[in-house]
């Protein structure tokens, strides 16, 4: 879909089309904006059916923002096999929990991408491995990543 | 061996905890087998669709008195005041096995705090929002912690914006947020769970130090972390 049918659309079939592609932060959106975030969707799935994403080097750096969520793979490149192996990491918050694709990606960036999947407050600390971690440290292969629900307090 | 159980707290957890955790410690093994009581509030009919309590009167009292008729090989003592700085000291000893179930974390807080200062406590403490929650076991043995403390990842209980019952007006006293029974007793349950784990099996469950459960989703999820962080 052109940006010129997007716009012959009502906004509650683009905002459809935004739930379908799994994309986020879109239901307060204007009309425009909708439509431009769908336009840089489709740019980004084009640019990646043609390349691999890197994964980012080194801690205490913030890698650039590289979209939604399903956009964040990182993919390792097997040095025995050649092959590219798409690496999960384990993210909880309170009872829920699951495994997305965010090797290579900051404590604070998952912590905005998935605060509506997994219900993640924005006081929130992050833990990684058992250990408080900044908003700043880049998750690699083998971590586990848990934001911390405040603890119930009625009784 | 002996049993010497404290509940602190016997509003909707606490009240969920007493009957089971009474009916398996009466067919324990054990030379003596006793539990504690201590809640400085009464029991209020608003209360009822979560609470279960026979007659009027302070909660710790009562309870204790209904438990007693029922389970004669345990004896059940009482403590008819809310935990405060003033008395923390002659209710909480070195060696007991405690089980917080109060409703605010300005008690956890405290409880947290002076525990640390004693070498050896199991503290199971357990809480809730309206349809999740999450039990915390904080164990320290000989000096040295085994598990997290309960305010070790938790800001929200280290600086607690609520408080004490013994420090809040009648007015604040009276108001009170819904509540869902089977909440209650899921936090209870896993209370049950910590008993179990560490008093019959004997295992120290380091790997489940915090156990969170969210019922509109059906989950329960257990998690590890660092005594330091």
């Amino acid at each position: 879909m052109n940006a010129k049918e997007m716009r012959e659309c009502t906004v509650k079939e683009l905002k459809s089309i935004c739930k379908e592609e799994g994309l986020t932060g879109y239901s307060k959106l204007t009309k425009d904006e909708v439509v431009a975030k769908l336009i840089a969707n489709n740019r980004k799935k084009t640019r990646q059916s043609k390349a691999s994403i890197a994964p980012a080097s080194g801690s205490g750096t913030t890698p650039a923002s590289k979209g939604p969520l399903k956009d964040m793979s990182c993919e390792m490149e097997s040095h025995k096999t050649g092959s590219k192996v798409e690496t999960m990491i384990t993210v909880s918050c309170g009872a829920n929990s699951g495994d997305f694709p965010v090797c290579g990606r900051s404590v604070a960036e998952v912590s905005d991408f998935l605060k509506d999947v997994l219900n993640v407050s924005s006081l929130a600390n992050g833990v990684v491995n058992g250990v408080k971690a900044a908003g700043s440290y880049i998750l690699s292969e083998g971590d586990t990543l848990e934001f911390v629900k405040p603890a119930g307090s009625k009784g | 061996m002996d049993i010497n159980i404290k509940i602190i707290g016997l509003g909707g957890i606490g009240t969920m905890l007493t009957g089971p955790l009474s009916r398996y410690i009466q067919y324990m093994r054990a030379s003596e087998k006793c539990m504690t009581f201590i809640d400085g509030d009464a029991f209020e009919f608003k209360n009822q669709d979560r609470q279960d309590f026979l007659e009027m009167g302070n909660k710790a009292a009562v309870k204790a008195r209904e438990l007693s008729e029922i389970f004669q090989d345990i004896i059940y003592e009482d403590i008819s005041e809310y935990v405060t700085l003033g008395n923390i000291e002659s209710i909480i000893n070195d060696g007991d096995f405690i089980f917080l179930c109060v409703d605010n974390h300005a008690t956890r807080k405290m409880v947290s705090d002076y525990v640390r200062r004693l070498d050896n406590i199991i503290l199971i403490s357990g809480g809730n929002e309206y349809t999740n929650g999450n039990v915390q076991i904080y164990i320290r043995k000989e000096g040295s912690d085994i598990t997290p403390t309960l305010t070790a990842y938790h800001p929200e209980i280290e600086r607690p914006e609520d408080k004490n019952p013994a420090d809040m007006s009648c007015e604040e006293l009276a108001q009170s947020e819904p509540q869902l029974i089977f909440t209650n007793l899921t936090v209870a349950t896993i209370m049950c769970w910590a008993f179990y784990t560490i008093m019959t099996l004997k295992v120290e469950p380091t790997t489940s130090s915090e156990i969170y459960f969210d019922i509109e989703t059906m989950s329960v999820r257990p998690t590890a972390r660092l005594t330091k962080s």
